[in-house]
């Protein structure tokens, strides 16, 4: 399945669902520490894809504002929670939690610990952060973000050391 | 004769600010800022350190969640199979009931025999006072079965068949369907009061409404309290309304609601 981008560009949404799903999810539950959320964000984020590809932004970049917009809005409110009752299919009874029940107790207990602090941070900082550790460019990020590309460099450079400050605190506990 | 030298210490150079470290680490420096930043590195305790210490916070931010698996539910994409939503919202008050609520406050005292007097000459306020009276609720929908078998002319696609046991008489059910563009739902009616989702991607019945939405509607005989709807493989849920009302209601509600499709489902 293909959809346009442009009368001259093809989207290709399976490539990039295969290319991109995880490094989403991933994004998505970094922004709002909640996997079933991030989930729905994921899926959500590629219905969009099918339903009205991007114009003019890379659709890498795109699925990752995307994203970051479904994060700030459902993750707020908890609008996107006016659920109804879900059901599950007899047969798919499995748990979707990342880490399973063998997970390791220490990593998760880092990741809620990180993500609090993430979270404490303006949406802004958090944004360029993430972003960052998914490799855009700077330029991206500015774009996804709202700012000039020589400032983000500056700006990831603060919101490091305001991160610092909030995991400070927790790694004194005894 | 002697050599008077005199040397001057080289002027101190500038640290290195955070902002241009990240941008050293990201490669957003030119060739020749880059080079000056790595070469001060070579030579500044001070920048280095600091350059590791911001590395080592990104680093715990990096394996927050670095192992996090693709859950279940996103192991394909969302528009390759079909999933089943299914909700329920008891009926409205009845009138009977508001009749009685009217009676119990004429008894009441005063104030209230003046509002249920108000409330009996008056549509609005009854219906004000009807909405505030909730009627037991409903058992949840349930679903029963869930079945799959392939469908053909489309190698390696399934429809999805759900059977939906809820209580009619007291429900409005909604099963929530959302696909890619061009599918539709046919609805049959049964006169059972198990519901069978079953569609199909194209096409319909003469009698058939299809809705800008994708959502194809028969009209119900009088009578019926169940929908039955196949679920293509790419259909994400289904919609359906069900509450004993008209086939043309239900078409101006649909087009209302147009947008207002649930994703759903692990």
């Amino acid at each position: 399945m293909t959809v346009a981008l442009s009368p001259d560009v093809m989207v290709d949404p399976e490539r990039l669902y295969t290319e991109h799903a995880r490094a989403l999810y991933r994004y998505a539950l970094r922004q709002c520490g909640d996997a079933e959320l991030a989930s729905d964000i994921v899926q959500e984020t590629f219905m969009r894809l099918v339903r009205r590809p991007p114009r003019d932004t890379a659709p890498r970049a795109w699925l990752f504002q995307v994203a970051t917009n479904l994060a700030r809005e459902w993750g707020r409110t908890g609008v996107r929670r006016d659920r109804l009752d879900r059901i599950v299919p007899l047969d798919a009874l499995h748990s979707d939690m990342p880490n399973g029940p063998d997970a390791d107790l220490v990593a998760r207990e880092d990741h809620a610990t990180v993500h609090a602090a993430l979270s404490k941070l303006p949406e802004r900082d958090r944004t360029i952060l993430l972003m960052r550790e998914e490799g855009f460019t700077h330029a991206e990020i500015a774009a996804a973000v709202g700012t000039t590309t020589k400032s983000v460099g500056t700006l990831a450079a603060r919101a490091l050391t305001k991160l610092a400050a909030l995991l400070a605190p927790a790694e004194d506990l005894p | 004769m002697s050599l008077h030298v005199v040397t001057h210490p080289e002027p101190a150079m500038p640290h290195i600010e955070d902002g241009d470290l990240l941008r050293f680490e990201d490669a957003e420096l030119s060739p020749d800022d880059r080079a000056r930043v790595a070469e001060h590195l070579a030579r500044c305790a001070r920048c280095s350190g600091q350059r590791a210490a911001l590395l080592a916070i990104a680093g715990r931010l990096r394996a927050a969640y670095h192992d996090a698996v693709l859950p279940r539910a996103l192991a394909t994409p969302p528009w390759h199979e079909p999933r089943l939503h299914v909700a329920a919202r008891p009926a409205r008050a009845s009138a009977r009931r508001v009749r009685r609520t009217v009676r119990i406050a004429l008894w009441a005292g005063i104030g209230v025999a003046g509002l249920a007097v108000a409330a009996a000459a008056s549509p609005p306020l009854r219906g004000w006072l009807a909405s505030r009276i909730r009627p037991p609720a409903a058992p949840a929908p349930v679903v029963t079965r869930v079945t799959d078998r392939p469908t053909t002319g489309t190698p390696g696609a399934v429809s999805r068949t759900a059977e939906v046991a809820f209580v009619p008489t007291s429900t409005t059910l909604t099963i929530s369907l959302r696909g890619a563009r061009g599918d539709s739902i046919e609805v049959r009616p049964t006169t059972s009061e198990v519901v069978r989702v079953r569609g199909r991607a194209t096409g319909g019945e003469p009698t058939v409404v299809v809705l800008p939405d994708g959502l194809t509607l028969l009209s119900p005989p009088a009578g019926t309290t169940a929908y039955q709807v196949d679920v293509p493989p790419n259909v994400q849920s289904v919609e359906i309304r069900h509450d004993a009302r008209s086939l043309a209601r239900l078409t101006r509600e649909s087009l209302a609601r147009q947008g207002g499709w649930r994703s759903r489902l692990p």
